[in-house]
């Protein structure tokens, strides 16, 4: 069996692992809420990491990069907000690479599919890194434009400033 | 850079978060993260209102240049409050840790963190009170969930404090009904003593003192602000309102928390205000006054003392009295509205110089305002719709698929939740519900609230405000919601941002933009925009076909 069509296989067993991983950057208080409340509302955080590392794992595994990027973002954009250094927040990908080798019969692939894999995973990390550096700079970006708003929005009521008008409009 | 001393990723992951044997949450000291706190209350700030301990600090110091007998004077506080409130000391004593409030905290829920969870936000403060003020506290200690009150253990209360948004969102599930707001608030209380507060509260409630609202907009800005947007107004309906400023004798006093006047996309619910009063004048002669002097309707003071808010709310109050008004008329604002339901008649005694309010175009009587005076401008709108006062034309918010959030403070503080719907509903013809344990007395705040709403905890504010952004998600996915009504000045200022972050598709209004956008006058020009200048639906093809 090749070392994709054991991915596919085991992909219950192996998603269950990297799933609990993921909410193991938790305190232990928090791990329990997270995996025990099944309501999307109540406790959104649980259901994202829950359903997006799903279609992260199926994504990786059939190279589907539109999943890809859209979960990634949707889970990293959580953790972005959250009391993570930047490297403890996109971890769990190298997670993975363990995950997969303990779970299957990792021996038994050959070094290119290892290989393979390997390199797989190392663009999955990068791509994490840009995401999370995306809703950082998201967040810098949200933070000056509140600012550059409010004063603006004073100058120009108190008729400090002349905006020059938009002939098109 | 990452700091010398922090583990490698691997080894970061692989942290066992169970605490050793003997070694409990409070042996852990606190850890001030950047984006999670705000900026330290400046000196002239606090000076300014003649609180305690003026000096500039930040929260990351090693020193907060506290008083000598800081620990005394806490303490002193805490006693005094204590005996002044019962339900504080029913609230410090009663608590059974069920866990039911546990995760119904929004900052918990987007944190992971223990220590937002409520039981344990009071936990950090009923720890103390064990040990100064009950006997099995004294003797028995940490074995009885006491503690003494060191400087680490200030430095927690105070981070934690400043994360929690009174929303009480948690005292809805307790069943012993504690109400960990007011513990946030008289907790706050005992920090002010020691002239710990945020700069972004403190600088507000200074300037408000000094000039009369948040940002210290002098009494001829106010004015020039709202001549510039009767001039908005103007160009997209041809009608320009003609507002009232300071008049004497007038029958009413509108009061609104001063971001509508300046901050967009409050600045559109002014224009609606200002169009529905030019309506109503116009109409029935209806006759209100705006005041340059009480021009605030917000009250930071509530997030400092009992004392200061009383302090402040009383201008709107002397206002009032020096004009002769009947009674008053309030924005659409939050905390505004519980703090003068609620607490006004004890601060500052009922206004027994204004009259029952009533509605002089439709006769109703606003009963349940007869103590404080005070009607909110959605109670009031709805009214007028309901008695058919209003012309109004639903069709020109057809652009917009609606949503409404519940704002903490008037729908879980205290059940308003029916007339806002009424009013978005009659100017209205797309509205879709959140699911229902994310509205309504089970509401999730918007993660700035109580003075949380700065710039730098932004991270706090977005997590924070996960759990709304996430139900606003659902219904924009499943609806095709574009905007988000709400009837609070903060979550205007607020949510926008939130949107960004979570749901870039979704915009916030306030109730009266859309009854601005509805509202039909005799000699308006032909209108073929909503109040932000978005085109109605059919205005392009219009404006096409005229081409």
């Amino acid at each position: 069996m090749s070392l994709v069509e054991e991915l596919k296989k085991k992909s219950s067993k192996i998603l269950k692992k990297w799933q609990d991983s993921l909410i193991a950057s938790y305190p232990e208080d928090t791990q329990h809420f997270l995996k025990k409340e099944k309501d999307k509302f109540a406790n959104p955080v649980g259901y994202i990491f829950k359903n997006e590392l799903e279609r992260l794992y199926n994504g990786f595994v059939d190279e589907d990069q539109d999943k890809i990027n859209s979960s990634l973002t949707e889970i990293i954009r959580v953790r972005a907000v959250q009391d993570f250094f930047p490297s403890a927040a996109i971890n769990f990908i190298l997670e993975l690479k363990e995950i997969i080798k303990n779970e299957t019969n990792w021996e038994s692939f050959s070094i290119e599919e290892k290989e393979a894999l390997d390199k797989k995973i190392t663009s999955l990390l990068l791509l994490a890194f840009d995401i999370y550096e995306q809703c950082r700079q998201k967040l810098y970006d949200l933070r000056v434009h509140e600012v550059k708003k409010h004063v603006m929005g004073l100058l120009k009521m108190a008729n400090l400033v002349y905006e020059i008008p938009d002939p098109t409009k | 850079m990452r700091p010398k001393n922090v583990p490698e990723p691997e080894e970061l992951s692989k942290i066992d978060h169970k605490p050793p044997l003997f070694e409990s949450w409070m042996d852990k000291k606190p850890e001030f993260k950047p984006g999670f706190y705000c900026y330290g209350a400046k000196a002239k700030n606090i000076a300014a209102v003649g609180m305690p301990n003026p000096r500039d600090w930040s929260p990351t110091d090693e020193d907060w240049k506290l008083p000598e007998n800081w620990k005394e004077i806490f303490l002193n506080g805490m006693k005094e409050r204590l005996e002044k409130y019962r339900s504080f000391k029913l609230f410090m004593d009663i608590c059974v840790r069920c866990g039911a409030c546990a995760d119904k905290c929004h900052y918990f829920i987007g944190s992971g963190d223990p220590k937002n969870m409520p039981v344990l936000r009071a936990e950090l403060l009923r720890s103390v009170y064990r040990k100064y003020f009950t006997t099995g506290g004294k003797l028995f200690g940490k074995l009885a969930g006491a503690r003494e009150l060191t400087f680490d253990v200030l430095k927690e209360i105070w981070y934690y404090l400043y994360q929690c948004s009174e929303c009480r969102r948690c005292s809805l599930f307790c069943p012993y009904g504690i109400d960990t707001a007011e513990i946030t608030i008289l907790g706050r209380e005992l920090t002010n003593l020691l002239g710990l507060n945020t700069d972004w509260i403190q600088a507000s409630v200074a300037n408000c003192y000094r000039t009369g609202n948040h940002i210290g907009l002098q009494p001829h800005a106010y004015k020039d602000m709202i001549e510039f947007l009767c001039d908005e107004c103007e160009e997209v309906t041809g009608i320009r309102p003609q507002p009232q400023f300071n008049k004497k004798g007038a029958e009413i006093l509108f009061v609104t928390p001063s971001g509508d006047v300046f901050a967009d996309p409050g600045t559109y619910t002014c224009m609606g205000y200002l169009l529905l009063f030019h309506y109503l004048q116009e109409e029935y002669g209806f006759d209100i006054t705006w005041s340059t002097y009480a021009s605030e309707g917000g009250n930071f003071g509530y997030f400092t003392s009992h004392e200061m808010a009383k302090r402040l709310h009383a201008k709107i109050y002397m206002e009032a009295k020096r004009l002769g008004v009947k009674w008053i008329l309030g924005g659409e604002c939050g905390h505004m509205w519980r703090l003068l339901n609620q607490y006004i008649d004890t601060f500052n005694g009922p206004p027994d110089y204004l009259e029952e309010p009533v509605s002089p175009i439709t006769g109703t009587k606003f009963e349940h305002a007869k103590g404080h005076k005070i009607v909110h401008i959605v109670e009031f709108t709805a009214d007028l719709i309901r008695h058919n006062k209003l012309k109004l034309d639903p069709s020109r918010n057809d652009h917009l698929v609606l949503t409404f959030h519940d704002s903490c403070n008037p729908a879980r503080g205290m059940g308003f939740f029916e007339e806002p719907r009424y009013v978005i509903k009659s100017v209205c013809r797309n509205f879709y519900e959140m699911p229902s344990n994310t509205i309504r007395e089970q509401t999730f705040c918007c993660g700035s609230g109580a003075g949380l709403n700065a710039g730098e905890n932004m991270e706090l504010r977005m997590r924070g405000g996960l759990p709304r952004a996430n139900a606003v998600k659902y219904v924009h996915e499943k609806y095709g919601v574009n905007m988000m009504a709400c009837i609070c000045a903060i979550d205007r200022a607020a949510l926008p941002v939130l949107m960004q972050y979570w749901v870039p598709e979704v915009d916030i209004t306030g109730v009266h933009e859309l009854v601005g956008n509805a509202l039909v006058f005799k000699n308006e020009k032909k209108r073929t925009t909503d109040l932000r200048g978005n085109p109605f639906v059919g205005a392009e093809e219009e404006q096409g076909d005229a081409v």
